[in-house]
């Protein structure tokens, strides 16, 4: 054996997968020099459930309380993909007031996304007060949605065709009561956040990535809007009604945390012009398609995505036109393709950073590991 | 108007270097704090308080199971095994004897362990005079101390149903319907 | 042989007195903590146990008191049983010295803040040995952290009261009260530069937020303090809180006047019919204004904690020695100005020319020191990025 000196050796150090701020259950393996991340290792699959596996043997219908189960914190926007896909498979014309609500709630959950993700992300810096402040916004979306639909975190509400039930009568103007007052408590989370030294020396030059390296790695959502990349699927590939609104998308320049968390506020108010636009317009009528009551999609297959809070959603089912239930179902889950560019995010920084990083890739370990 | 626009960067900003000298982006968030101390607060004080103001649980809840019953107390259940062949956890046990118009109702299970509460059930039930005949109430505290306390027979979803508040709006509406159709009766007569 | 049975017994019973006041001050002020930090959020805080929740510090001091006290297999047992006891005891030390009144204080040593400074500076060991002992890389890093944090801002800490000291001319706890009183101005007027150095300095040394690095929740789980459980965690805690007032309490006394009253610029005085009455308000209200201040101080502690993030821990290392140290010798130099204007000027002429000098100073020291802070520091590593 060789005889060790006076010398240093790099530390390992297993962060999670139980750990106050790896939201959920990730695990990293960090190879540590000081406080320096030499190297990371990203481990996942705590939470398989294998949903892929188990969409094929439920029907069509079945499956759509799978997809809430994705990304747990967005529930709406992942019915919403998952019942657009097979609408694109069986070429359902979903009616306009369906349209309209769908529209609304999959722009509140976009709030309540972000939301949760701002809380966290600011607690997991250290500044807990965002985060109940973020709560108690979220709690009157959930409000709403418990309205809506009798549930607070796994909706179910959309179905094939349209949505599983129509707006409770107070739901409009209580939601437009939320839209009025929010973006002055946006406002509130900036005063605390935005121009704070001590967030300013957490986040800017922290997880910079570029352009080029994101798309490379396939990372989407307001994290390669962050480094200045102008792709949202609600613009670029309008979806749903997406083209009737008046909203815009913001990107940032640079690709750091800060960034990323400027996009993400900015995203939130413009969400809460969509939803309040959506408000407004919103026209009477059916809010089911006639749909046949057992849902047997011909023959083929299809992809498609939506934009989720967290980035490119995309759901890819094979039909063998036969069968009640998806030959195969394929999920494109945002977390998942973030997380990958974690390791290169990371290099270099420091132990504290890699809690920022991960706060910033906005991560659910539900849709990680379906 | 565009499609994308830049967000707003500012990062060490000339201008704003006397307003960081002075400390004056730390006070902006201690007034802000402060100013939270004294206002209202939101926390509601369960299990002392189960609603505010504010807030109360919403009919739709999709809670604990019940099975409906008309005004005579007869169930709504036509042992169509919709229910059953939606729920997506295999949940509900139904078992019937007889046949046809005769058939009565032997068992009626829903195991709430396995219940991921997706609402499918009560959307599948055909039935559908007034309420439906399986329903979710807006119990949500459904914790036990075993697990056989989960499984759901016949008769205490039918407890569940006299528990809920939904009986007696149903209970209303029904008698409510009863008095317009008498006073139809009585329109009908007179004319 | 009579005389020191008396002084032994009576100094005993202050300390009784102290320790006993003190304690049950941290027991409240990890109420305070808990309902401030409630109310900021819109929530209530503790509510259950009594009314207002007022019995809670004595129902987390009894659970602390029976949980199971868990020891690392690993962990180097002397040190792991000894490490709180080092924490927890200089922070009870330097009660020794602190002035609560003119007529009630345990000691008065005329180096009284030089050994303040010495002995509690010794709690860090209890610290780093906690990290040590417990065997286990999170506390291990905590401890580290903690030893760098410390000895950086303990630097900052000693330079800043130097001002102050400037003007006192003394260094006995009860000597630099007694020269405010006279003077009749507090020093935070004379020194804010130093007072709101002193502070920050403080922050750190009592970790807590925004300079918690030892036991960053978030990226650390707990910190030094990880392994530990029961009454072992209750000696941190009780340190950590103890730390808090004596910051505090030194602030006070240094800078805020000690026991003076704000309203002793109006000459009242109880009046002498009040008899028995007055004697007792003699003795009892100066300690009252002390509290007072402490109370206030710690407010404002536990304020910043729950509005500001946390900073990183080379950010921690760079506001440490490229800040605060430069501001601190800015400070002193400039102290030595001021003095020198204190003793030429008349009041109307020195403050505003005083506070003019300060406010350049802060300027000049912003621009100064902005080539090598932690501001410059993430434009940096920004510009890097381009
Ligand atoms: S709510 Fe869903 S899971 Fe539960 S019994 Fe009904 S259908 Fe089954
Ligand atoms: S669907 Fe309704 S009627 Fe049919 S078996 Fe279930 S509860 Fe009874």
């Amino acid at each position: 054996m060789e005889e060790k000196g006076f010398g240093t050796e790099e530390l390992i150090v297993n962060m999670g997968p139980q750990h106050p701020s790896t939201h959920g259950v990730l695990r990293l393996l960090l190879t540590l020099d000081g406080e320096k991340v030499v190297d990371c290792e990203v481990i996942i699959g705590y939470l398989h459930r294998g949903v892929e596996k188990l969409a094929e043997n439920r029907d069509y219908k079945q499956n759509i309380i799978l997809t809430d189960r994705l990304d747990y914190l967005a529930s709406m926007t992942n019915n919403l993909a998952y019942v657009q896909a097979v609408e694109k498979l069986m070429d359902v014309k979903v009616p306009e007031r369906a349209e309209y609500i769908r529209v609304t709630v999959a722009e509140l959950q976009r709030i309540a996304s972000h939301l949760v993700w701002l809380g966290t992300h600011a607690m997991d810096i250290g500044a807990m007060t965002v985060f109940l402040y973020c709560f108690r916004e979220r709690e009157e979306i959930l409000n709403l949605f418990e309205m809506l639909c009798g549930a607070r975190l796994t909706y179910n509400y959309m179905r094939i065709g349209g949505v599983s039930c129509d707006l409770p009568d107070d739901f409009a103007g209580k939601a437009y009561k939320f839209v009025e007052k929010f973006p002055k408590l946006i406002d509130e989370y900036e005063v605390l956040l935005t121009k704070n030294r001590i967030w300013l020396d957490r986040t800017v030059g922290v997880g910079v990535i570029s352009g080029e390296d994101g798309i490379d790695l396939g990372l989407s959502g307001p994290n390669i809007r962050g480094s200045g990349v102008e792709w949202d699927v609600r613009k670029a590939e309008p979806y749903s009604i997406y083209d009737r609104f008046n909203f815009q998308i913001p990107v940032g320049e640079k690709g750091d945390t800060y960034d990323r968390y400027l996009v993400r506020m900015e995203e939130m108010r413009q969400s809460n012009n969509i939803v309040k636009q959506a408000l407004e317009q919103l026209p009477e009528g059916e809010i089911m398609a006639k749909v046949p009551r057992i849902i047997k999609p011909p023959k083929g297959e299809v992809y498609h995505s939506i934009e989720a809070p967290k980035g490119e959603l995309g759901f890819y089912i094979v039909s063998d036109g036969t069968s009640t239930s998806p030959y195969r179902l394929k999920i494109r889950p945002p977390s998942f393709v973030n997380l990958e560019s974690f390791k290169k995010m990371i290099k270099g920084h420091l132990v504290a950073d890699v809690i920022a990083i991960i706060g910033t890739l906005d991560i659910v370990l539900g849709e990680v590991d379906r | 108007m565009e499609d994308y626009i830049k967000v707003k960067r500012e990062v060490g900003n000339r201008k704003d270097e006397m307003w960081y000298a002075f400390l004056q982006d730390l006070k902006a968030g201690l007034c802000l704090t402060l100013g939270y101390l004294f206002k209202k607060k939101i926390t509601m004080q369960y299990p002392y308080e189960k609603s505010t103001a504010e807030w109360s649980i919403p009919l739709r809840w999709r809670g604990l199971h019940a099975l409906s019953a008309d005004e005579n107390g007869r169930l709504k259940c036509i042992m169509c095994l919709q229910c059953m062949k939606i729920c997506p956890d295999h949940c509900i046990k139904i078992r019937f004897s007889g046949a046809g118009k005769e058939r009565v109702l032997e068992e009626f299970t829903v195991d709430l362990s396995r219940c991921s509460a997706c609402g499918l059930c009560f959307e599948a039930c055909p039935v559908n005079s007034i309420t439906k005949a399986i329903v979710p109430t807006e119990k949500y505290e459904l914790s036990v101390y075993s697990r056989e306390g989960l499984v759901y027979k016949k008769e205490d979803l039918l407890k569940n149903w006299y528990d809920s508040v939904k009986s007696r709006i149903a209970l209303e509406k029904a008698e409510n319907m009863k008095k317009e159709e008498v006073k139809k009766e009585e329109k009908s007569v007179e004319s | 042989m009579e005389g020191i049975v008396r002084d032994v017994i009576i100094a005993l019973i202050k300390i009784a007195i102290v320790l006993g006041g003190v304690a049950l001050g941290v027991a409240y002020s990890t109420y305070l903590e808990r309902k401030v930090a409630g109310w900021i959020q819109v929530r209530f805080g503790p509510m259950r146990v009594g009314p207002h929740g007022l019995l809670q510090p004595i129902a987390d001091g009894l659970k602390l008191f029976i949980k199971e006290d868990i020891m690392p297999r690993q962990a180097d047992k002397l040190i792991f049983y000894l490490s709180p006891v080092i924490c927890l005891v200089p922070a009870f030390a330097v009660l020794a010295v602190i002035p609560w009144g003119p007529d009630f204080y345990i000691t008065d040593l005329n180096i009284g803040l030089l050994y303040i400074f010495a002995v509690a500076s010794l709690g860090i060991f209890g610290i780093v040995m906690a990290g040590w002992a417990s065997n286990s890389k999170y506390p291990m890093l905590g401890g580290l952290r903690s030893a760098a944090q410390m000895v950086s801002y303990e630097v900052s800490l000693g330079l800043s009261v130097i001002g102050a000291l400037i003007f006192a001319e003394s260094l006995s706890m009860v000597g630099i009260v007694e020269k405010q009183m006279t003077t009749g101005v507090w020093f935070v007027f004379l020194q804010p530069v130093g007072f709101v150095i002193y502070f920050i300095c403080g922050l750190a040394e009592t970790n807590r937020l925004p300079f918690d690095l030892p036991e960053a929740e978030q990226e650390l789980v707990a910190g030094f303090h990880t392994e530990y459980s029961a009454m072992k965690f209750a000696f941190f805690f009780l340190a950590e809180y103890t730390n808090m007032i004596v910051v505090s309490s030194i602030a006070t006394t240094v800078f805020l006047g000690g026991w003076g009253s704000p309203f002793a610029f109006l000459g009242i005085e109880f009046p002498r019919s009040l008899g028995i009455v007055k004697s007792v308000l003699d003795f009892g209200m100066p300690i009252f204004w002390f509290l007072l201040k402490v109370f206030l101080l710690m407010f404002f502690m536990i304020w910043v904690r729950w509005t500001f993030p946390r900073y990183r821990y080379d950010q921690l290392m760079n506001i440490g020695w490229k800040v605060l140290l430069p501001f601190a010798i800015l400070n002193i130099i400039f102290s030595g100005l001021e003095f020198t204007l204190y003793e030429e000027l008349d009041w109307y002429l020195f403050y505003p020319l005083a506070w003019l000098i300060m406010g350049v100073m802060v300027v000049f020291g912003f621009r100064l020191i902005k080539n090598f802070d932690q501001f410059s520091y993430s434009k940096m590593r920004e510009e890097g990025i381009e």
